[in-house]
């Protein structure tokens, strides 16, 4: 043990910290089996840790029929949901961060989460009205497919304001980002204003952010784009460690930068769009996950990015079987535990870089 | 051989450069020199394929630059910029080995450890990069511009190292130590182009001078026929500076002086 911890030393003092990152995303594996065991065993109702280890060694048919449903139906979908919109979410904010060379960027940041959640908020209040005709054909994938779509528009908006000939300044494009998630905000009140009490309460529950809605549709709605995320970051890795040197030198290196930063911004607003639908706005994980891998295993995305997949799928995993405990038999919506745990984070970030230098 | 024929570059319709043609000889230290906006980086970026020209055409050997892709071109050519903010903290080495993995290296740490022990920077390999000094800083840039080129001929073909301002945040003894290295990568057979502003460094150690004023070329050869005081004088306002001493009093120092 303590040699192991001197060989790490020694390899930190080299400058290389691949064998960090390495055991780093053992440790974050390890974490994660650990985290979806314990989602899986928590809840209202009185499924426990025996139970799911019986469920898990093809003992299911012992069990209550109550028990294998609640497991089957509830907890396993819902486990599934967090450890996907978990490592999404942390990677495409991995991938904001480092496309925009600031740790500050989030999805959340330059409006794309608010563009999701516009629509969200438009299908509620129109759905029953002016969207009737589209609603009742898309059913439940109604709201999905709006949020999804919100997402999309505000990224190509984003896209078509900050980029002139080719090229995309950081600055401009985190402005136009807050400035095209102020318009979304704007018109989400004005729908607001004019939605009536049930649509308030609807819109409220959904915008505070839970995964109690979890089904396997659900499930299977959010995989493929959490999928295409996670999938390209082998091949992005290297492009966005390139690109903190800015994309004069990122090119000079031999990084496609236009296709790659293109490439970037899909697989975003397709991962937080998908997210805004199935679960509501949950803020913060894009920030506080790669935050506190950068303090252990450097700014190298060849390791932060999949760690950040783990380490957001352990985020979401614990922070919705607190969300179910704490206040059972009721629970507390998923939004604001990632808030109070973030928020301080996000505020620790700013501070940091104020002593240090301009903030953007 | 990079050949450079008849380019020129506008930008929302202001002309930048104007016809310039001249060629750089596998062998050769070439430096462009000029006053503040002359079009000096402009003509680097040109070469090195950051911006589109205008019209006129570069070759790399037998290849038109428009044809050759971002990945194509890491393997002919590195550029050194002349200060880079890095947001991440990334350690020297890491920024090194950016380089070495850029042209294919099988063995980045390696190529990237080389590259350091060049630039006089071994010790620096764990140090976090936004903990060095300015003239550090750039020295583990030149590092990582010489990890992308291991060897200055790739494929019968020579190898371009573009160096813009390579000596601005460097002390005298490092501004001839970066340039050494860099001529003898052109000694090698490598192809060297460096923007300078200290003419004397120019006089040692580049073989090929361009002078650029105004968007145009407006001499192009060795140091006995452009560091004359008919070019400079033109050029840069000043007339009596080449090749003449102060009044007594002055002291000078003149680093081409310590071979004498």
């Amino acid at each position: 043990m303590v040699e192991a911890a001197l060989r790490l030393l020694k390899l930190q003092e080299t400058g290389d910290r691949s064998r960090l990152g390495f055991l780093t995303l053992v440790g974050l594996t390890i974490l994660l089996l650990a985290a979806a065991s314990l989602s899986l065993a928590v809840g209202a109702t009185g499924v426990n840790l025996w139970h799911v280890w019986q469920y898990m060694n093809g003992q299911g048919n012992s069990l209550a029929l109550q028990e294998r449903v609640v497991l089957e139906a509830v907890r396993l979908p819902r486990t599934a949901l967090a450890m996907l919109l978990g490592a999404g979410l942390a990677v495409s904010g991995a991938m904001m961060q480092g496309l925009f060379r600031n740790p500050l960027a989030d999805p959340g940041v330059v409006g794309v989460t608010s563009g999701a959640a516009l629509f969200a908020v438009m299908g509620i209040v129109m759905g029953g009205g002016p969207l009737l005709a589209i609603s009742s054909v898309l059913g439940s994938h109604f709201l999905p497919s709006m949020a999804f779509l919100g997402g999309l528009l505000n990224t190509w908006l984003l896209y078509r304001i900050a980029t002139s000939g080719g090229q995309t300044q950081t600055a401009t494009l985190i402005l136009s980002g807050i400035a095209v998630g102020a318009i979304s905000a704007a018109i989400m009140g004005l729908l607001i204003f004019v939605a009536d009490d049930r649509q308030l309460r609807d819109i409220t529950f959904w915008s505070l952010g839970s995964l109690s809605g979890a089904s396997w549709a659900r499930v299977l709605s959010v995989l493929p784009f959490v999928f295409m995320v996670v999938a390209i970051t082998p091949s992005v890795a290297r492009g966005l460690d390139a690109l903190v040197l800015g994309d004069a030198a990122a090119f000079h290196m031999g990084i496609p930068v236009q296709r790659l930063k293109r490439l970037i911004v899909l697989a975003v607003a397709a991962a937080c769009g998908a997210t805004v639908a199935v679960a509501g706005s949950i803020g913060f994980v894009g920030i506080i996950v790669p935050h506190l891998l950068r303090m252990v295993i450097g700014p190298s995305h060849r390791f932060l990015l999949p760690a950040s997949a783990l380490g957001g799928a352990v985020l979401l995993l614990v922070a919705d079987s607190v969300a179910r405990t704490v206040v059972a038999p009721a629970e507390l919506p998923l939004g604001i535990i990632t808030a109070l745990f973030g928020a301080p984070v996000f505020l620790m970030l700013l501070l940091a870089r104020r002593a240090s230098g301009p903030v953007l | 051989m990079i050949t450079v024929q008849a380019l020129s570059v506008e930008r929302s319709s202001r002309r930048l450069l104007h016809d310039i043609t001249l060629d750089l000889q596998p062998g050769s230290f070439t430096a462009i020199i000029g006053p503040n906006g002359a079009g000096k980086s402009t003509l680097l970026k040109a070469i090195t394929g950051e911006i589109p020209a205008s019209s006129g055409s570069i070759r790399y050997g037998i290849e038109d630059l428009a044809v050759l892709d971002a990945r194509a071109l890491a393997q002919r050519r590195a550029v050194l910029p002349q200060t880079l903010d890095v947001s991440f903290p990334f350690t020297v080495l890491e920024i090194v080995r950016m380089g070495a993995v850029a042209c294919g290296a099988m063995e980045p740490d390696r190529e990237a450890e080389k590259a350091l022990i060049k630039v006089g920077l071994a010790g620096f390999r764990h140090r976090l990069y936004q903990t060095l000094s300015g003239g550090e800083q750039q020295r583990v840039q030149f590092a990582r511009t010489l990890a992308q080129l291991p060897s200055p001929t790739w494929q019968g073909n020579a190898r371009a190292l573009f160096l813009d301002e390579p000596t601005s945040s460097l002390d005298l003894r490092h501004q001839i130590g970066v340039l050494e290295i860099a001529r003898r990568f052109a000694d090698d057979g490598g192809i060297v182009m460096a923007i300078l502003h200290d003419l004397n460094l120019v006089a040692e150690f580049a073989d090929q001078i361009a002078v650029l004023d105004k968007g145009r070329l407006v001499a192009l050869g060795d140091r006995s026929t452009t560091l004359t005081d008919s070019v400079i004088a033109p050029v840069y306002g000043m007339s009596g500076v080449v090749g003449r001493l102060p009044k007594a009093d002055v002291p000078f120092v003149l680093p081409q002086a310590r071979y004498r």
